[in-house]
């Protein structure tokens, strides 16, 4: 059983493309990650799964449970922290935490204060009264208070500095450790690079990929660049397998997937001043999958 | 339970005010003006046979029926009712617009429980308010009747005119309900409460001046009029019928929109 499966999971505001035939199979126990750009389609995705809107057509179940039908179980199970926080006016956070709590039928009151105390949140102050890294931190604690065993994260980590960030991490892979599957939803791939096992990457609202992190960092995709000796005119470079090709004055970077004997054969075509075959960062690789189609 | 416990919580210091406010005016009218007025009968109607007959017809002066306790209450009643209508129109958007205005639905919607409870349980806490106020008002409406040394054979009917403005509230009650479903943003509730009072003052204006009986209709502040209730013991059927028509349009429209809108990302 997954922990997250949509079949063919389609939703359109109006004329609007939202998401279409999205195909998710999330295992229980695993760090998923959804990247993909702003509006691509990853907030509509989680917002399906919750049930906060409603699909048009296709499947959607958690822990083999049917999102609509089965939302109260499922939300028992669930701890969401959406990108933007907001909560009530005039609460102080304790007492938006014990209301949060006060939905689970569980005694969260030990759990909220570990998690404020790794969090270092004054639990005293009213919510209105915090900075946007403090309100992020009540949505963190009122996200996990429960010990759900399925964490949603839509863009978690907007509004905190680097350390807490770091914090927060820790925080998400002691929950995983404990056994909660996380689905963990950002457009910053090196904070999903960090703590994934699997990643799915959606682009104008469909899943183009779902790789292993580092399946899609090595699968053969290698970053180039070289400086050929004066005088040699690159002219219009070009070879299969070679994307997001720039020339900069005398040197040429490109990402390459292929068989890299047929790259080295190319390159040693030219006369060189040097040259650089690295790993390319995922933010390359994701730029491949963005480049432009109508390219 | 939760819910409905935070929503009384919140929502306890607007029921003081406005629960005051309703006896207050109440007061003013029944146990402040009317002594004075009855007092100043002769004078009075040399006065106002000099207005201009629609200025009496737009605040609803009968002069000659405005002697008697129930007469008077009857028009007083266009004022208190106002109160009332501003109060129920105020608790259910409070209430049924609390989280789209501070933008945290995606809090509540993603908790263990039902939209279609959440709906009944925020339903529930508006009616207990209304209910509250009511209790409060008909005690000290009979209070005030009795001090007035009414014919205690009139109570029963005065306890039922009274209750007018809990059926008066139970409809502003879903006018807000409506509004706090459909609206996509409410800047200030006590705005929006007091534009649905004003307009409905208008209408009730609009209803004494044009004088036709299906008019009335678009007044929901006429609905329960005390004057037939004292006259013949109950309120019009015709009125309870539009009242309840609206009343469950308004409710059904609302729930139907609560349990399926979607809610969007803000």
């Amino acid at each position: 059983m997954y922990a997250i499966e949509t079949k063919n999971l389609t939703k359109s505001y109006g004329k609007e493309r939202g998401i279409v035939d999205v195909n998710l199979n999330v295992n229980e126990g695993e760090i998923f990650g959804f990247i993909g750009p702003n509006g691509a389609g990853k907030s509509t995705t989680i917002r399906t799964l919750l049930s906060l809107i409603y699909k048009d057509s296709g499947e959607a179940n958690i822990f083999g449970m049917d999102c609509v039908k089965d939302r109260k179980k499922i939300l028992a199970e669930v701890g969401y922290l959406p990108s933007e926080v907001f909560y009530y006016d005039n609460m102080k956070a304790i007492d938006l935490l014990k209301y949060s709590a006060s939905f689970y039928k569980k005694d969260c009151s030990e759990r909220i204060k570990e998690l404020s105390n790794a969090l270092e949140l004054d639990l005293n102050k009213k919510i209105e009264d915090m900075s946007l890294g403090n309100k992020k931190k009540v949505g963190i604690v009122q996200g996990l208070l429960h010990s759900p065993k399925l964490i949603i994260l839509d863009e978690p980590t907007s509004g905190l500095d680097p350390l807490m960030q770091q914090t927060f991490f820790e925080l998400i892979q002691a929950e995983n450790k404990r056994g909660a599957t996380i689905l963990f939803s950002s457009h910053i791939l090196s904070e999903v690079q960090k703590i994934c096992d699997r990643v799915a990457i959606i682009k104008e609202g469909k899943i183009i990929q779902t790789q292993k992190i580092s399946e899609l960092q090595q699968n053969s995709y290698k970053k180039v660049s070289f400086i050929p000796k004066n005088g040699t005119v690159l002219g219009e470079f070009k070879m299969d397998g070679a994307t997001n090709i720039a020339v900069q004055g005398d040197s040429i970077s490109f990402v390459y997937r292929g068989d890299c004997n047929l790259l080295l054969n190319q390159i040693g075509s030219y006369s060189l001043l040097n040259v650089d075959i690295s790993e390319p960062s995922l933010e390359e690789i994701f730029m491949h999958y963005y480049k432009d189609e109508a390219k | 339970m939760n819910i409905y416990i935070y929503e009384i919580k919140a929502q306890f210091k607007s029921f003081i005010i406005w629960t005051v406010s309703l006896l207050l005016t109440m007061l003013v009218f029944m146990g402040g003006i009317y002594p004075t007025f009855q007092k100043s009968a002769v004078d009075l109607i040399k006065v106002v046979e000099g207005f201009p007959k629609q200025f009496t017809q737009v605040f609803g002066f009968q002069i000659f029926s405005m002697f008697s306790y129930s007469g008077y209450y009857s028009f007083a009643i266009g004022y208190i009712g106002l109160v009332a209508a501003i109060m129920a129109v105020i608790v259910s958007v409070s209430i049924f617009a609390r989280e789209k205005r501070v933008k945290c639905l995606d809090f509540l919607i993603t908790k263990p429980i039902s939209r279609q409870k959440i709906f009944g349980v925020k339903l529930l806490a508006c009616l207990t308010i209304i209910g509250a106020t009511n209790v409060i008002y008909v005690v000290g409406n009979m209070i005030m009747f009795n001090r007035n040394n009414q014919n205690s054979d009139l109570a029963g009917r005065f306890i039922l005119a009274s209750l007018g403005i809990f059926f008066t509230q139970l409809v502003f009650l879903a006018i807000g309900l409506f509004l706090a479903t459909f609206s996509k943003k409410i800047r200030s509730v006590s705005g929006l409460a007091t534009a649905i009072g004003f307009i409905a003052f208008i209408l009730s204006a609009l209803v004494n001046i044009i004088d036709e009986e299906i008019v009335n209709f678009i007044a929901p502040l006429k609905y329960f009029d005390p004057t037939n209730v004292m006259a013949k013991g109950y309120f019009e059927v015709k009125y309870i019928l539009a009242a309840v028509l609206l009343i469950v349009f308004c409710t059904v429209t609302s729930y139907i929109r609560f349990c399926k809108n979607d809610i969007h990302a803000v």
